[in-house]
């Protein structure tokens, strides 16, 4: 590699790159405070002409250009989207008008244990979700047999910003998995920033909540206290069979439809490997001569084996597509 | 403004230290110098950004590291460069035939590939550290370091 070394070395950056970029960077950076200047500068003048006056009216003023240099601040760091992420981890990140994160926040205690891992904060939305899906998959949360439902809700006041971020997020954590050598499925989704306020006083994350919603709408004896504690995957299995029983159509049940199948055949797939394992074993126990007590301790594994494998199975129906392993 | 000075001297102090290296990395993921200016602007403006949760130099470069990789795989996706036909204005003469064939060869690896041979035996990170940057499995990294030199044995026959 020494040729390679030795190569590598000559690449260098040219320095009009290196003036550019400077340049670049610098303009955004006094743009950005020009901004924040701009509000300052106005009220300080108007200040000056008050506390000629009255030094009770300048105090005041000093106040207000402390609230309008805040001002300035606080459009940078106020969210005007929310992405919410249900892996099993549940966690909601506040957007703001630059895309950049500027809110984190564990809904439930995985979430937050994900959350202390890294800092989001300032990070591109889409950068974020990878370092989220990617702190997941490494915490164990992502199953390596591809059963875990990835579920990623953009809220905002606007529908075509929700459904370019989703696009935007959804293709980063496409390529992520690619990299990772790790299938999961993908369930995006929007929501307005009224059922985001439902969904948190209910302490839920708005992709659930929007599932639950759709689950009432089709069936109103649904009870949202019943479902609220059920992951995903269990939710989207309700929501098709409700779509069957009251045969329902449209694009949202088709989503549905195509999600829950990959549940359920990512499931068989599980399910018939180990069956498979087992029966192999079975039949290597037959095979050996064996001696009475052998005998005796076989019989007993075998039994215990057989009710272990029908527990899992009733296990795997009721938490089916579980995502931490 | 004392915040757009100073703000001035570390952005600077760190293209003049770290722009060699985002060079080497965009060189080996892209293919025409305008999609570099883009990846250096981007990264540097990522930078100043988090510049304060940097905990030392090391964090500070493999942060870099992984970035400009990111940002590269971002250009690349993007739809309409893979439908532009692209020259690589990026290359610079060869010393050898030898050497030639070999950086042709590393060209040739796939995008995670060429940034673990990059990382390990240019900037002499080891296995662990990569898979670190990369927040990857250490044995994922050994895959693709391994994956790699085998491909380029066979490609140069040796």
């Amino acid at each position: 590699m020494e040729h390679f070394i030795k190569y590598m070395d000559r690449i260098r950056a040219e320095e009009e790159l290196k003036d550019k970029t400077k340049s670049y960077i610098l303009y955004h950076i006094k743009e950005a405070d020009s901004v924040i200047e701009a509000s300052f500068t106005k009220n300080r003048v108007v200040g000056h002409m008050f506390f000629k006056k009255r030094i009770l009216v300048g105090l005041s003023t000093i106040a207000a250009c402390l609230v309008l240099a805040i001002g300035g601040y606080s459009y940078y760091s106020n969210p005007v989207s929310f992405v919410s992420f249900d892996i099993n981890p549940s966690v909601e990140l506040g957007i703001n008008a630059f895309n950049r994160v500027v809110s984190a926040e564990g809904i439930n205690k995985d979430g937050e244990t994900l959350l202390d891992q890294f800092d989001a904060i300032n990070l591109f939305v889409e950068n974020a979700a990878e370092v989220l899906v990617r702190k997941a998959s490494l915490g164990g949360y992502i199953a390596e047999d591809g059963s875990s439902v990835i579920a990623i809700n953009v809220q905002s006041a606007s529908e075509d910003k929700a459904l370019e971020m989703q696009k935007i997020i959804s293709d980063k954590i496409e390529t992520l998995l690619d990299d990772l050598n790790t299938d999961a499925i993908l369930f995006a989704d929007t929501a307005t920033l009224e059922q985001r306020t439902e969904a948190r006083k209910m302490g839920i994350s708005a992709g659930k909540y929007k599932v639950l919603l759709y689950m009432e709408n089709l069936d109103p004896a649904i009870s949202f206290e019943q479902y609220r504690h059920r992951h995903f995957p269990e939710l989207i299995e309700e929501a098709n069979d409700l779509i069957i029983k009251f045969g329902i159509g449209g694009i949202q049940a088709r989503e549905y439809e195509q999600t829950r199948q990959m549940v359920i055949s990512t499931d068989r797939e599980i399910n018939e490997t180990k069956t498979v394992e087992q029966d192999q074993m079975q039949q290597q126990n037959r095979n050996q001569p064996v001696t009475d007590e052998e005998q005796d301790l076989k019989t007993k594994e075998y039994t215990e084996s057989t009710s272990d494998a029908g527990k899992y199975q009733e296990t795997n129906q009721n938490n089916k597509g579980d995502g931490k392993r | 403004m004392n915040r757009t000075s100073s703000a001035e001297e570390v952005v600077s102090a760190a293209i003049d230290k770290y722009a060699d290296m985002i060079q080497r990395i965009c060189f080996l993921q892209l293919k025409n110098s305008s999609d570099v200016e883009d990846v250096f602007q981007d990264v540097f403006l990522n930078y100043y950004l988090n510049v304060e949760k940097f905990q030392d130099e090391k964090h500070q470069k493999a942060w870099l590291c992984r970035v400009t990789y990111n940002k590269c795989k971002d250009v690349n996706k993007n739809a309409w460069t893979k439908r532009m036909v692209s020259i690589n204005d990026l290359e610079i003469p060869f010393e050898s035939e030898v050497e030639g064939e070999l950086i042709t060869a590393v060209l040739q690896l796939p995008p995670a590939d060429k940034n673990v041979i990059y990382l390990h035996y240019f900037e002499g990170f080891s296995i662990p550290e990569i898979a670190e940057i990369n927040q990857q499995k250490l044995n994922t990294v050994y895959s693709q370091l391994r994956r790699a030199k085998q491909k380029l044995k066979r490609k140069l026959g040796e």
